[in-house]
């Protein structure tokens, strides 16, 4: 008994440093002076997020992710929320298959949306690339998370309160504002930063979609390709943390647990 | 009156899935049997594309799967494991350990991908530190750019995705049938194999299944990591959509890819069908 | 004329009827009670009343005026609702104000018909509480007092003491006859517990498969029940089968007595309380061995065979020690001859 507790310790153990591990190194050697990301790393310094606060490039890749991010947690938000509230109230059979063909889109390599949708606008529709294409693709992937959130919420929602509205002299879309919203706005909230945190870490639609310009991942990306410097790993530490604190005040707020 | 009420609350997400997903994929279907002449696309209906595709991508394509299918097999084991642990053995740590996988869930696909490169590279992380350790005096080459390190980097980038729909589906297990299926005298691995994997069974395979067509589908863990060794057919999906302008070829080359990997999944999910007979 | 009139309304949900044609009359300042089992459309009853659920046929007439086509908010209706349906987001005060802000009433009288009522429901140090702070007794108070602050014509109460323990159901009842003494209202309210509906209630209307029984006094449902299944959902009975002809009743139990009626197949019900042992001469006297005593603290109850293999219970009040009503013990038992109630079958 004892011994198997500690053979599941070292095995958890292991599997938490190969998945943290990677990460929590890129953070570590932002820090470092040694231009070639090695051992010895070098004195302490903050040199590299000095080099990006000054790149004009970094400014603009940072602007076009931030207006996606929050364009794409709008209307993502926005379309499913309204999914949800109609989907919590259909046959579950019919709500479920709904639910599976909305999900799709996620369960796909992002590769085959990114071409579709480019062939789709350029050849189909002859029309220009660019943020609005990359947040219609965002929306596509972020959506079915969002429909998830607030439908796991909806599923306790206690509806004879807003029958009880109903009868306190609520009409349908006052007892919608001052009751149900208010009740459902953590999953809201919630699930737009979800929303908003992965369209900050997309990188394959944004690359395919977004015609000329950056993201902060299209940046990283045009970086990599060419020379190897911390700088990458500050870009990297800046964007794990906008994602990270993102996503864990929507866990926070949703208390969503796998 | 609440049909109508459901049909319009739908239309967004709906409008998206059909404009964003369904006509585009349709499109690629059409735009897989058309030519190209100058670098320039022309309506048509040739098989030169899927020729080109079974042709000059059969053994790419095999490969490919091969990948997908390891990535997507270590991912679902090794996520069974945490997610039993997490579940059953850590006790009160069990909600920071699933916390903890969440936050990687975020943390940064690029950014892990990445990680790799600085990891394992002739310069990088291990290399450096063996040499300033005196272990080795020339860096160990084979340690990136080949079909392991691919591997390597993609279970660590879906492990999170592998470990979360089967943790969701052990949590709906009560201690209770675990501790009955004991009393009935099963031992640890019988319960395992008798209980809780027939109820976790179709959290397993939307984990197996996800990770394996996102592997399957990944270009950017092979071009970083894959070198010429390690390659995937995703990267010359994406090269003839880039460089080459083959629209149609690359259209074919990610159709055909999509089916086979469907083709895989349903052959899974018939043998987990049959096994659980 | 009545406060509020049910005009043959029914309902029916896809092919089955959930409520049969009601006519019902209630009048101002009545308590009323529709007690049912669960499914009788006791529910769906009372959600016509308030605009929740459409009648497929029929009308709701309250105070004269026809609200048949209103929605819940136009109804001068309110209901207390079974789990209470209230605002977890709002504290306890804007809870109870909610209704009188959508009013538009003003904020200062808001603020003391708020106080009133917390007062009413003596809540009134809770007034700033969030609502998952309170117990289940103090939440259906809330409820209560949200219901009541709009001064509705009639209350509804939907299974209002279901969610709560019965030592706090027990004081709920009292709680809920002080304040429609205090306050006088109209209350109609849908309960599965005989107990609760004949403690609270003056009227009665006891529903079975979306019909009305049976609509009176606590104590005529209890005493005068019309139908086999009244007898037998309300209170304990002793029941006996036999047939009525030319004026005489035969028991299958093998007693006869004169009573006038059409001939066929009748019941004849007996409350336990009603039963003696060894009755004077003059009553209806049967022949039993004991098969069951239980001890219930006040009373004993005592389940005896008849020679038809039909059961009869006595509640006896002033039994002695242990050694009466032993178990197997052959008795005499009886009634005076107009304790009895005789049910036509045809009725039920």
């Amino acid at each position: 008994m004892k011994s198997g507790t500690i053979g599941w310790s070292a095995i958890v153990l292991l599997l938490l440093v190969f998945l943290l591990g990677p990460i929590v190194l890129v953070v570590f050697f932002s820090f470092g002076s040694n231009p070639l990301i090695g051992f010895p790393m070098g004195q302490p310094t903050f040199a590299w997020y000095r080099k990006l606060v000054a790149d004009t490039g970094f400014h603009s890749a940072f602007r076009i992710s931030a207006i996606v991010a929050v364009a794409t947690a709008l209307f993502a938000t926005a379309a499913g929320t309204a999914a949800a509230l109609a989907l919590d109230r259909m046959a579950p059979r019919l709500a479920r298959s709904i639910t599976a063909m909305v999900s799709l889109p996620v369960m796909l390599p992002p590769l085959v949306i990114a071409i579709g949708i480019v062939v789709l606008f350029v050849r189909g529709f002859s029309l220009d690339l660019g943020v609005p294409v990359v947040v219609l693709g965002h929306v596509l992937v972020t959506q079915p998370f969002v429909i998830l959130i607030v439908l796991s919420r909806l599923k306790s929602f206690d509806w004879s309160s807003v029958d009880a509205a109903r009868d306190l002299g609520a009409s349908p879309w006052q007892s919608f504002r001052l009751v149900i919203l208010p009740q459902i706005s953590a999953a809201i909230v919630g699930s737009a930063l979800i929303a908003a945190s992965i369209s900050l870490d997309d990188f394959i639609i944004a690359s395919f979609t977004l015609g000329g310009g950056n993201t902060i991942s299209t940046f990283v990306w045009g970086k990599l390709r060419t020379t190897l410097d911390p700088s990458i790993n500050a870009i990297a530490t800046v964007l794990l943390i906008l994602t990270v604190v993102c996503a864990g005040l929507a866990l926070r707020l949703t208390r969503y647990r796998g | 009156m609440t049909i109508r009420r459901n049909a319009l609350l739908l239309a967004p997400s709906t409008a998206v899935v059909a404009i964003v997903f369904a006509l585009p994929l349709l499109f690629l279907v059409v735009i897989s049997f058309w030519s190209v002449k100058n670098f320039r696309l022309r309506p048509d209906f040739t098989f030169t594309a899927w020729e080109r595709f079974a042709t000059e991508y059969g053994t790419l394509t095999l490969y490919t799967l091969a990948v997908g299918l390891t990535a997507g097999i270590i991912c679902t084991a090794v996520g069974l494991a945490f997610a039993y642990a997490a579940r059953f053995k850590a006790g009160r740590f069990g909600d920071a350990l699933i916390i903890a996988v969440l936050i990687t869930l975020f943390g940064g696909y690029l950014v892990k991908v990445y990680a790799w490169k600085i990891i394992l590279g002739a310069d990088g992380i291990i290399n450096s530190a063996l040499i300033a350790l005196g272990l080795t005096k020339a860096p160990l080459d084979w340690l990136i750019y080949s079909r392991g390190t691919v591997i390597v980097a993609l279970v660590n980038f879906l492990l999170p995705f592998a470990i979360l729909p089967i943790y969701a589906a052990m949590r709906n297990i009560s201690d209770t049938t675990l501790e009955a299926a004991r009393d009935l005298g099963a031992s640890p691995t019988q319960s395992f194999v008798r209980v809780v994997l027939p109820l976790v069974s179709t959290g397993v395979y939307s984990a197996f299944a996800f990770c394996f067509l996102i592997a399957a589908g990944d270009y950017v863990t092979p071009m970083l990591l894959g070198g010429t060794s390690g390659s995937m057919l995703g990267q010359f999906v994406a090269l003839e959509f880039s460089t080459r302008f083959n629209w149609p070829a690359g259209a074919a080359m990610s159709l055909g890819l999509l089916a086979s990997c469907v083709f895989l999944l349903g052959v899974v999910a018939l043998l987990m069908k049959a096994r659980a007979k | 004329m009545p406060l509020l009139s049910l005009d043959s309304l029914s309902k029916t949900f896809g092919g089955t009827t959930a409520v049969h044609t009601v006519d019902l009359d209630i009048e101002a300042g009545d308590f009323c009670a529709v007690l049912g089992p669960s499914g009788c459309g006791k529910s769906t009853l009372l959600r016509m009343i308030a605009g929740f659920t459409e009648p497929s046929t029929g009308r709701v007439i309250v105070d004269g005026t026809d609200v048949t086509a209103l929605g819940p908010e136009k109804r001068p209706t309110n209901m207390v609702f079974q789990g209470y349906g209230l605002f977890p987001h709002l504290s306890v005060a804007q809870n109870i104000a909610f209704g009188l802000k959508l009013r538009r009433e003003s904020e200062s009288a808001i603020t003391d018909k708020v106080k009133e009522a917390l007062h009413l429901v003596r809540l009134s140090e809770f007034s700033d509480r969030p609502i998952g702070s309170l117990s289940g007794g103090q939440q259906q108070r809330v409820a209560l007092a949200r219901a009541l602050i709009m001064k509705p014509k009639v209350l509804l109460l939907d299974e209002p003491l279901a969610a709560l323990d019965l030592k706090l159901r027990q004081a709920m009842q009292d709680e809920l006859r002080r304040i429609h003494r205090e306050i006088g209202g109209t209350f109609i309210f849908v309960t599965h517990d005989q107990g609760e509906a004949f403690g609270l209630a003056s009227r009665v209307v006891v529903m079975n498969h979306g019909r009305v029984e049976q609509i009176g006094s606590p104590e005529e449902i209890y005493l005068d029940p019309q139908t086999l299944f009244v007898a037998g959902f309300v209170g304990e009975a002793t029941m006996l089968k036999g047939k009525r002809k030319s004026g005489l009743i035969s028991l299958a139990c093998g007693i006869s007595f004169p009573d006038s009626g059409p001939d066929g197949d009748i019941h004849v019900l007996v409350r336990p309380n009603q039963i003696v042992r060894d009755p004077d001469a003059d009553s209806l006297k049967l022949e039993a061995r004991i098969s069951e005593r239980v001890f219930l603290g006040e009373t004993l109850k005592v389940t005896a065979v008849l020679n038809s293999g039909e059961h009869v219970i006595v509640h006896d009040h002033g039994f002695i020690g242990s050694d009466s009503y032993k178990m197997g013990e052959v008795v005499n038992l009886g009634w005076a001859p107009g304790d009895h109630r005789v049910i036509n079958e045809h009725q039920s």
